[in-house]
């Protein structure tokens, strides 16, 4: 039996609020599973409820044949049972224990015989780079490092699951992508499966081989993260993933107009094949919009910003302002000039 | 060039000189009089009679006392602090919100009014207890007594433990949750984390708090005065006071006194360094920005029976106490049971109406504290300021003088003032409510400090630089800006010093004169004289003035955090 | 005129030096955004110009009025005519709006009437007219900072000084204030000298940029275009965003990439003389001005790790022993022959190339 977790229908409710409705996913062996969205939606509860800190209000979690928590069976298993990895957002690492003695905690608790312990421990540590240091406290080194001994501490049972709560946005940019690139090394070697949560998206994406994006408790959308781009459920997860444009419209004889526009406001677009939601919203991405004599769809520069490689210019359509990001070589419009766009993909959503 | 400086920066030079003199004259040159009166005889640097005085009997048991008074009450209050900030901050004890008030009561008793009550229930041969269980089981030993070195401790750390339980149930309740989550899912268990993870790092607050224990009862006169010097247990400030008033101020009893207090204040000083390291070393800061829900132990079983014992406890030290004193000042006479029959309302009559002794110290403490907090408050701000805010050159003399105030005892203070204000320098002060007004200045710096400082450092520097880059002159933004800001910070140690001065006793005394009794003193000399009931009744009105003030404090800082809507 | 001058600066605290003859003009109306990285003194040449600070020694002078310098009395802040906007807002928590924003008149003592008309025609131009009776308390933090350069405004000062006035706030809103205070400045065209550590920002907002580095000197003063493109160094170039470097030598058949075959095409090697006079040179060029072609005889490449961040796809190659990180537009990406996996080979054409010293470059890696 693959070592598979399966969240099966969970629900968990705070008073009247329900932060996780009926969530049913299954995260395969070994795969890197990325919860996202934006803050409050239930992705942290969901891996509390994984880690067992949150029991489940209705459902049942399981990893392989063994049942973790089960509303029906009123079983739950407690977190010092279930043999997770776990690494959190403010690395808590013990600050009165050394490198080595943090992350040799799991294994003494286990009981494990000392010259185990002692191999396992440095075992992790090598993963980590820390040998170096085993013998410091962690306050005497930086933020990176102490994210390491969490991640040093965690692999140190060598876990079949780890749980990754938010455990870069302390980190600086620089620091966090080094960090991606290690824990994806780390999954490499010791072939764990990742269940990551993050509302960072270009986090999420890099990392992850699915991402689950959330929102008030319900998931949007369950894909890989090109597909999660590029096809985008609905608008919300449209609108998370990146910049996003969005253009309200009304249809007369099978064209295209800017709501309110009259014939002016006609964009050059042909329908979709499904059927039209009835309050139609055409969307697109900044970064997929070149600026041409003709286009799709007029517009008159409002603001311009160069930002270097890119120029970033605020264009309105109608009444509608729309954000295009164009490469800074071919960027010779200023405000108040009239453009072209064209835009390389759009989608169509239903108006909220 | 410096020149040009000196005008440049001429209000801050001028602050600075005023806030360097106050201290120097109010703290500074008091306790190099003591040092100097202790070391320095006609014959220069002199350590030999130091030696002699300190090795005579009374004096040497007096520093060993206090010496085994202070551990004591420092290990039992540490215990029962931690374990109640455990209970209420960790574990789901049922009415924890409440409990945790509950708690913090002992505080605002003061310590030698439990005393009195303690002598009045357990003292050996009359004690209510005592008497009650020599009656009942005809036992001819009393059951407990309190005038013991024991008695001493137990009832010094009834209440002084809060000092502990404050700084440690703050600290469990601001560390960061996923330090003890992680502990779970490496697999140990809540006592294993309790033990493992949790105490380890709430060690410096345990220790923060247990050192301020340790420097508050090393100094504390009021409980063995009142439980000790019947029976000939003495610690420093007691022996200090006895020397003084047997001795009616001689040279050979200031000398004790000056060279007991040399050690008091170089004893405190080691506290205080000793704590400022703890606080300093970094690996222990384990508080989290983020606020999430802790992770509670469940008591199970144990849930009610741990909720009767901080009833209990609750009830013993605080309620049990207050009800006996209160009791107490209505009896006719001192020694008859307490029933209806024998209670009367003639005593508090007398005492706030008739009798010029209790009606003084009553007005003394008032209008003393009064003065002095404001005083203290408006200079606190000042001096605080031009630490806190001003670059100036010689700032670093303030930084070093702005810390003295912190670890100078009651007694000592006592001791320096009248060094200093009995007409060496051109002033006599002495017997006269000036004396105490000064004495209570330096006393309640420390506080004013604080509260101020804490104050300022929440008014960003740009919040001043602001104005002045809208064209006000230093006056105008200290004027329209800072000392809007500061004023709750300047309430508050005005209340923090108001309150604590009108129940204080260990530095006035030393500094009353015939007229110039206050509260604390006044009931510690009415049962001195064994007028314990009209102790007990003044004690009474005394509670009732804290409890009011408590109440005013509570209104007038809630209605500050409201209209400043953070 | 509102011409500002710091002539030969120095200042330093205690032994640490942290300008030393620093030198900057700027000119009346501009936006002039002083860059650096944290702690490089540029917030001290902010602090020196509002007053509160002096400067050791050299001569600050603001609209030809000399407010500090040798043998000078300093002028103190409040004498400027300066507005200053600092990074945490600096609003007063117990004024109204209107009593913050009509402060500095208040202090002028202005006529009341003039002051309300005043006060209220500059929170106008913020868009803050409706909110005048609020606590800054009930305020977000925006409209805080919106506040705060009204009442920078409000007293029609010669030159406002900026400082970090944007960091604070959450992405959407800062590129809004951009926008804004670059509005503001055009309506009323005062000077403004703005002190920040982004690039970002000081690309979008500035007339004119002037690059610090961690030891307080000024390396560039340029427009945003002649910074980001023709750096005059490798610190420069580096700090204004991503940057890599490849060492390039001279061969028998051409300007060559170390490690790789092909000779670069000869329109690239422009300046390659130059500067390989004082020795070994790199070329220097961002992630975004490389095209990665699935064939072709150019500049072969690796691909080690991809990395897709959204909008863009972000990889790690490696050119002939050197790692190099290219960026992609995920959608020109997924239209034109799909995204790169790990392992495959790709072949790059280059953009644009810049030539920096080799040893300079190495000797930056290493302190990093």
């Amino acid at each position: 039996m693959p070592e598979d977790v399966r969240l099966d229908r969970i629900t968990k409710r705070f008073g009247h609020v329900t932060a996780v409705n009926a969530l049913d996913v299954t995260i395969n062996e070994g795969e890197c599973f990325s919860m996202l969205g934006p803050s409050g939606c239930g992705k942290t509860t969901t891996l509390r409820m994984l880690a067992g800190f949150e029991d489940i209000d209705e459902g049942e979690i399981r990893v392989g044949d063994r049942i973790f928590s089960s509303k029906a069976k009123n079983y739950y298993l407690p977190p010092e049972k279930r043999d997770f990895g776990m690494v959190f957002q403010a690395f808590a690492v013990w600050p009165h224990l050394t490198i080595f003695d943090n992350v040799a905690f799991p294994l003494q608790i286990r009981g494990l015989p000392r010259h185990e312990i002692a191999e396992k421990t440095k075992r992790a540590l090598s993963y980590t780079n820390l040998l170096s240091v085993e013998g410091s406290y962690p306050n005497e080194l930086s933020g990176g490092a102490k994210q390491r001994i969490a991640l040093a501490r965690a692999i140190a049972i060598n876990p079949t699951v780890m749980l990754l709560d938010e455990p870069l946005s302390n980190l600086d940019p620089k620091l966090r992508e080094e960090m991606r690139f290690e824990i994806k090394d780390l999954q490499r070697k010791l072939g764990f499966t990742i269940v990551f949560v993050t509302h960072d998206q270009s986090e999420a994406m890099a990392l992850s081989d699915r991402m689950l994006v959330m929102r008030d408790g319900i998931v949007q959308q369950i894909d890989a993260p090109l597909t999660v781009y590029d096809r985008p459920a609905n608008r919300f997860v449209f609108s998370f993933i990146g910049l996003s444009n969005f253009i309200p419209v009304e249809i007369f004889d099978s064209k295209v107009y800017v709501q309110g526009e009259g014939q002016a406001g006609e964009i050059r677009v042909g329908l979709p094949e499904t059927p039209l939601p009835d309050k139609p919203v055409l969307a697109f991405r900044p970064s997929d919009v070149q600026m041409v004599e003709g286009g799709d769809i007029i517009g008159i520069v409002k603001r311009r910003a160069y930002l270097g490689d890119i120029v970033d210019y605020r264009v309105m359509v109608g009444g509608v302002e729309v954000r295009i990001q164009s490469g800074a070589r071919r960027s010779h419009y200023a405000v108040g000039d009239r453009c072209g766009l064209r835009i390389g993909k759009f989608h169509w959503f239903q108006g909220e | 060039m410096i020149n040009s400086r000196l005008r440049r920066c001429g209000v801050a030079e001028v602050l600075l000189v005023l806030s360097i003199v106050i201290l120097v004259v109010v703290v500074a040159v008091p306790i190099l009089l003591i040092f100097g009166n202790a070391f320095i005889t006609d014959d220069g640097f002199n350590l030999k009679t130091v030696i002699q005085l300190l090795s005579q009997p009374d004096t040497y048991k007096a520093l060993k006392n206090s010496l085994v008074i202070a551990t004591g009450v420092t290990i039992l209050s540490t215990i029962i602090g931690v374990f109640f900030a455990w209970l209420v901050s960790r574990t789901d004890l049922p009415f924890k919100g409440t409990m945790k008030v509950l708690f913090l009561i002992p505080f605002m008793l003061p310590s030698f009014i439990g005393a009195l009550a303690w002598k009045i229930l357990l003292s050996p041969r009359s004690g209510y207890i005592n008497k009650l269980f020599t009656e009942l089981f005809g036992l001819e030993e009393p059951l407990f007594n309190i005038y013991t070195l024991t008695g001493i401790i137990v009832v010094e750390s009834m209440y002084l433990f809060p000092f502990v339980f404050i700084q440690v149930s703050g600290a469990m309740e601001r560390m960061d949750p996923t330090l003890e989550e992680a502990a779970r899912i490496s697999g140990a268990g809540l006592l294993t984390i309790t033990r493992r993870i949790t105490l380890p790092l709430m060690l410096p607050s345990i220790v923060a708090g247990a050192l301020l224990v340790a420097l508050y009862s090393l100094s504390h006169f009021g409980v063995p005065a009142i439980l000790g010097t019947e029976v000939g247990i003495y610690n420093i400030p007691t022996k200090i006071y006895e020397k003084i008033y047997q001795s009616a101020g001689s040279f050979e009893s200031i000398r004790t006194g000056t060279i007991l207090s040399s050690i008091l204040v170089s004893a405190a000083a080691v506290i205080l360094y000793l704590q400022s390291l703890v606080l300093k070393s970094g690996r222990f800061q384990v508080i989290s920005g983020k606020s999430m829900r802790p992770m509670l132990i469940k008591l199970r079983g144990l849930k009610i029976p741990l909720l009767i014992l901080s009833v209990v406890y609750i009830g013993i030290t605080v309620i049990l106490p207050t009800v006996t004193i209160i009791l107490v000042g209505t009896l006719k006479t001192y020694g008859l049971t307490i029933a209806p029959e024998n209670m009367t309302i003639n005593n508090l009559k007398y005492i706030l109406f008739d009798w010029d002794l209790t009606k003084d110290a009553i007005w003394n403490s008032f209008y003393l504290s009064l003065a002095a907090a404001f005083v203290t408050m408006l200079v606190g701000s000042l001096i605080s300021y031009v630490i806190v805010k001003m670059k100036v050159r010689g700032k670093f003399i303030l930084e070093f003088l702005g810390v003295l105030p912190f670890s100078i005892p009651g007694t000592v203070i006592a001791l320096g003032v009248i060094l200093m204000w009995s007409g060496r320098f051109g002033i006599n002060l002495y017997n006269t409510a000036w004396i105490i007004f000064v004495a209570y200045i330096a006393r309640y710096m420390a506080f004013s400090l604080k509260s101020n400082s804490a104050a300022l450092e929440q008014v960003h520097d740009s919040l001043e630089e602001a104005a002045r880059a809208c064209g006000a002159k230093h006056w105008q933004a200290l004027r329209d800006i800072v000392i809007p800001l500061i004023r709750p910070g300047m309430v508050a140690a005005f209340f923090l010093i108001f309150l604590p001065a009108l129940r204080e006793l260990t530095t006035s005394v030393l500094l009353y004169g015939p007229h110039t009794r206050t509260l604390g003193v006044a009931i510690y000399a009415l049962n001195e004289d064994g007028e314990t009931v009209y102790a007990a009744t003044l004690a009474t009105v005394a509670l009732v003035i804290i409890v009011l003030g408590q109440l005013l404090i509570k209104r007038v800082t809630r209605g500050k955090e409201e209209s400043l809507g953070a | 005129m509102a011409t500002v001058t710091l002539d030969t600066i120095s200042k330093g605290y205690g032994r640490k030096h942290v300008l030393q003859d620093f030198s900057l003009e700027i000119r009346d109306g501009e936006c002039f955004t002083l860059l650096g990285p944290s702690g490089c003194g540029k917030s001290v040449v902010l602090r020196m110009l509002a007053g509160f600070e002096n400067p050791d020694d050299g001569a600050i002078s603001i609209g030809g009025r000399q407010v500090s310098g040798r043998g000078v009395r300093s002028i103190p802040p409040e004498e400027r005519s300066i507005g200053v906007v600092f990074q945490e807002y600096a609003v007063w928590p117990h004024m109204t709006v209107f009593e913050n924003v009509a402060y500095p008149l208040k202090m002028q003592k202005c006529l009341q009437s003039e002051l309300e008309r005043r006060t209220r025609s500059v929170l106008d131009l913020v868009g803050m007219a409706a909110l005048e009776t609020r606590l800054p308390s009930q305020l977000s933090g925006g409209q805080q900072q919106r506040v705060a350069l009204a009442r920078a405004l409000v007293s029609k000062p010669l030159v406002m000084l900026l400082d970090e006035p944007i960091s604070n706030l959450d992405a959407n809103l800062r590129e809004e204030m951009r926008f804004e205070i670059r509005e503001l400045q055009k309506e009323t065209g005062v000077t403004i000298l703005y002190v920040t550590h982004d690039q970002e920002v000081a690309l979008a907002i500035a007339d004119r940029i002037g690059v610090m580095d961690d030891r307080g000197t000024l390396r560039q003063v340029g427009t945003p275009r002649e910074i980001y493109d023709d750096p005059v160094d490798s610190f420069v170039f580096r700090f204004m965003g991503i940057a890599n470097f490849l060492p390039a030598v001279r061969t028998g058949r051409g300007v060559c990439l170390e490690g790789c075959d092909p000779p670069l095409e000869s329109r690239l090697c422009d300046g390659f003389d130059t500067a390989s006079e004082n020795g070994p040179v790199m070329a220097g060029f961002r992630p975004f001005e490389v095209d990665m072609r699935r064939s072709g005889s150019g500049i072969q490449a690796l691909v080690k790790r991809v990395a897709l961040l959204g909008a863009m796809v972000d990889y790690r190659l490696e050119v002939g022993g050197s790692e190099i990180r290219i960026q992609q537009d995920t959608a020109l990406a997924l239209r034109s022959g799909g995204i790169y996996r790990e392992g495959d080979h790709c072949c790059l054409v280059f953009e644009k190339l810049r030539w920096f010293d080799r040893e300079t470059v190495e000797s930056e890696r290493d302190r990093q």
